[in-house]
């Protein structure tokens, strides 16, 4: 692999012309980018078993049918759409039943459960207060980073991918159910209950500075 | 009128600007009569801004490469 500094990659045309003229810093610069919410989609569909293979068969499609690539959609979108598609067939063929189980009932203790709030609905307790609410600040505290990317790590699988899918890649929420396969209201719980649970590590953090 | 248990499931579709009719209306109205659900929903969208920012999402450049040597003894 040639070792000259590696071009930046900010414009999408530029990557996609490097990519189909077979550039492996340009397919490096891919995997980079979206390994790991590939493994997310994958974990979310068929589980942790067939993860690992359903991404990497993802990858030999991508870079075997790069060439075809039309840019009917972005690139993005393109990659995860052959993840999501392998992994369904991959389901397919292992015949098995992998349910997006964390839609079912609430953690205990999260914003939503019951025990928050009375019966006619209104809080049992004040909301905490944060004594660091700037974004800026809080964006300079490496504890949190560190709490926050671990959260993330073991957060439920259907809800770190509709997370990442939505919040960090800004696919759209039609774009995330046609690649989780679930519908409209399910997307939306699987993201609202990922940022709650982010959400709790940041109330712990203001409150004990750790995670 | 929505009550705070209602607010909390639906602050994201709120913040997302995923309602219609006249449910964002009624949250508003919540929010201004409630200082718990108000402090609730600038929180969410702390975090909604914020940890996006926070995450390291992308690989390192070597476990590219790893991966990409992989692909290519497949192909």
């Amino acid at each position: 692999m040639t070792k000259s500094p590696p071009p930046n990659y900010t414009d999408e045309q530029q990557l996609i012309v490097a990519l189909i003229a077979g550039d492996d810093r340009a397919f490096c610069e891919i995997i980079t980018r979206f390994q790991n919410t590939m493994m997310a989609i994958a974990r979310a569909i068929c589980g942790d078993t067939f993860a690992d293979d359903v991404v990497q068969d993802a990858w030999v499609a991508i870079h075997k049918n790069i060439g075809k690539f039309e840019q009917r959609s972005s690139l993005k979108t393109w990659v995860m759409t052959i993840v999501s598609n392998e992994a369904k067939a991959r389901l397919r063929r292992e015949s098995r039943k992998v349910s997006l189980d964390e839609l079912d009932g609430e953690t205990p203790g999260s914003y939503l459960d019951n025990a928050q709030f009375t019966q006619t609905g209104h809080r049992t307790a004040a909301t905490q207060t944060w004594h660091i609410e700037s974004p800026e600040q809080l964006l300079e505290e490496k504890q949190l980073q560190r709490c926050i990317n671990k959260t993330l790590s073991i957060l439920p699988p259907a809800q770190k991918a509709a997370f990442l899918l939505r919040d960090i890649e800004q696919q759209s929420f039609d774009e995330i159910c046609e690649i989780l396969q679930v519908s409209a209201a399910n997307v939306r719980v699987l993201i609202h209950r990922a940022r709650l649970t982010l959400m709790q590590v940041i109330d712990r953090y203001q409150e004990t500075g750790t995670c | 009128m929505l009550s705070c248990k209602n607010v909390a499931h639906l602050a994201s579709d709120y913040l997302d600007k995923n309602m219609s009719g006249t449910l964002p209306w009624k949250v508003r109205l919540h929010l201004a009569a409630c200082s718990c659900c108000r402090r609730f929903v600038k929180h969410l969208k702390i975090t909604k801004d914020v940890v996006p920012q926070l995450i390291d999402n992308n690989l390192s450049e070597a476990d590219a490469e790893t991966i990409l040597k992989k692909i290519k003894a497949r192909d």
